[in-house]
């Protein structure tokens, strides 16, 4: 990873994280906050570093990249990404969850981009399975993004079984581990103990990176890219919810914390152009 | 009389369509039949999810968005309440914003898993699901029924859910006619003031209370497609009678067939009495069949000839 690369997406990364502290702010009631900003260094990495590959302006819903947002609450950084994108003018993401608007506090598919109803856990990598089955002999990538706290859900290991049982080598489940579901640390809750060693003897490929760290997520996608992929691919994504904002890192129910506008600003960072 | 498996109808029917359609998908919850080992051989989209049913709607919900034409197959309880909120969502809801042919069919409707206990007995299912839009719910009385349907699952973009007999019935409907599927009930014969009105094995319990007690001047409706009807020609359809009789293997006032009639004769102001053989609303925990587990919620001929008179 070159120098240029690395600015060009820590500009990136500082515009979808002050974007996302607007979208809380300018909410009617606020949007769900934590749970998306541990996940604004991963997803814009893959989106700008372009390992998910989507068509600007538009969706090619034939071509793109498959992406689900199964961590429906915690996906809202998209929003800043899909904006940047052109799939709808940046004024959208200062009247979200405004009456009769595009967006929403979990995306939906009738925003451009989205495929799947993303509020209740569980459902998104079956249903990408399901889209990935379908097309079992493209090239494209199937990538779904779930949270730690969702893999209490049973459905999702009904999921994680099935899917290298029928070699979907093409998906790609992250998982945000962000520690902390909604009324404090998962450990404490449903103890996941080791993810990744639970994904490797269902037969995925999984690996464990720093999922603040544009540089770890940035090697870890280019060396699985320059090889034709053998099994599914599980990444577990280290991170704290709140991100770098320690008052939200610091409180068991960050989850349902707010910021007000005076944090927003303060926690805001000051992009490079 | 004969019997057949509806089930066997179903699936060997649909084995004609998927050998020549490849879109044909069909998920099996690690559930059998008879005519399914031909299908698995022959028929290369089919796949056993295992008994993981949450999944398995998942699953047809991502190939149906593929615009795959999908089949779900297994015991009715597991495949609509096990993974209910699946089917809400991925179903229900996102059929609000794509055409999802997805076909869920389930067996053991009513109590045809008699023996088996009230883990098998399908009696909440078709209420619940009745409950969700976009679904089509429909329960099938016999096997001439369930081979004509198939072309109807295939061809209309719609999420349905099939509510199949788990014992083999005598055929009702006659193979040579064709079924009119889209407007949801079959009249069998209009006779008389009063109307019997069920569908699946209650039209069979129908035809042989009425046989018993040799009348002849009772009309039978099939309201098989218990969500999707057409509801102006169903109640022009009741207009005339003065007494409907409801004969429902599902519990009463609980989402069935009886709140269905019950709103179409508020909302039209239809004048008929409405009488109801029901499951009372209480699970049924005795050891025996079918016939017997009716008669312990009062379903029998009795009953029908005391509402009959009534």
């Amino acid at each position: 990873m070159n120098n240029k690369i690395l600015k060009y997406l820590n500009q990136k990364r500082d515009m979808v994280w002050n974007d996302l502290l607007d979208i809380h702010a300018s909410a009617p009631d606020k949007t769900r906050v934590a749970s998306s900003l541990s996940m604004v260094e991963i997803l814009s990495t893959l989106y700008y570093g372009g390992f998910i590959k989507t068509s600007k302006k538009k969706p090619n819903l034939k071509k793109d990249d498959v992406v689900i947002f199964s961590k429906g609450h915690g996906s809202l950084a998209v929003y800043s990404i899909f904006a940047d994108y052109k799939f709808f003018e940046k004024k959208y993401l200062y009247d979200v969850c405004g009456n009769g608007k595009l967006l929403g506090s979990i995306p939906e598919p009738n925003i451009p981009g989205i495929i799947s109803i993303n509020g209740s856990l569980g459902h998104g990598l079956g249903v990408l399975s399901g889209i990935s089955f379908a097309n079992k002999n493209t090239k494209k990538k199937y990538y779904c993004f779930l949270g730690d706290g969702e893999m209490n859900e049973g459905s999702v290991w009904e999921a994680i079984m099935m899917i290298p049982q029928l070699k979907l080598n093409r998906m790609v489940a992250i998982v945000d581990a962000n520690k902390k579901s909604m009324l404090g640390e998962t450990k404490d809750i449903i103890d996941l103990k080791n993810l990744k060693r639970k994904f490797q003897e269902f037969g995925w490929e999984a690996y464990s990176i720093n999922g603040h760290s544009i540089k770890s997520i940035y090697k870890l996608f280019s060396s699985l890219n320059k090889k034709e992929p053998v099994k599914p691919i599980a990444v577990i994504s280290n991170t704290f919810k709140g991100g770098t904002i320690k008052k939200l890192r610091d409180i068991d129910i960050c989850h349902v914390i707010s910021l007000n506008d005076d944090e927003v600003k303060r926690y805001k960072v000051k992009q490079n152009s | 009389m004969k019997q057949f498996y509806m089930r066997d109808s179903l699936i060997s029917s649909l084995e004609k369509f998927s050998t020549k359609n490849k879109n044909i998908y069909f998920l099996s919850g690690d559930f059998g039949a008879p005519s399914l080992d031909s299908y698995r051989k022959n028929c290369k989209n089919f796949l056993n999810m295992g008994i993981a049913e949450q999944n398995l709607i998942n699953f047809a919900c991502g190939l149906a968005l593929e615009n795959k034409i999908v089949f779900g197959y297994t015991i009715s309880n597991f495949i609509s309440m096990r993974c209910f909120e699946q089917i809400r969502t991925n179903i229900s809801i996102m059929s609000e914003y794509y055409d999802l042919n997805i076909n869920l069919v389930g067996v053991g409707a009513g109590l045809s898993y008699d023996i088996s206990g009230p883990s098998h007995h399908g009696i909440e299912d078709i209420n619940i699901i009745h409950s969700l839009p976009n679904i089509e719910v429909i329960t099938p009385c016999d096997s001439i029924f369930c081979n004509q349907l198939v072309a109807y699952m295939i061809q209309n973009r719609r999420p349905k859910y099939i509510r199949l007999d788990s014992k083999p019935v005598a055929n009702i409907y006659s193979a040579s006619k064709k079924i009119n599927l889209s407007d949801g009930f079959s009249i069998f014969k209009k006779s008389g003031s009063t109307c019997a009105i069920g569908n699946g094995y209650s039209i069979t319990l129908i035809n042989n209370f009425i046989k018993g007690l040799s009348r002849s001047d009772i009309s039978i409706i099939d309201l098989f497609n218990s969500n999707f009807f057409n509801e102006k020609k169903l109640v022009k359809s009741l207009q005339g009678f003065k007494k409907i009789i409801l004969v429902q293997e599902n519990f009463e006032n609980s989402g069935g067939l009886d709140s269905k009639l019950i709103y179409l004769k508020e909302k039209y102001g239809l004048k008929f009495k409405f009488k109801s053989l029901s499951l009372n609303h209480k699970y049924t925990t005795d050891v025996g069949d079918r016939d017997y587990l009716l008669n312990k919620n009062g379903i029998n001929i009795s009953k029908f000839e005391k509402v009959l008179n009534e």
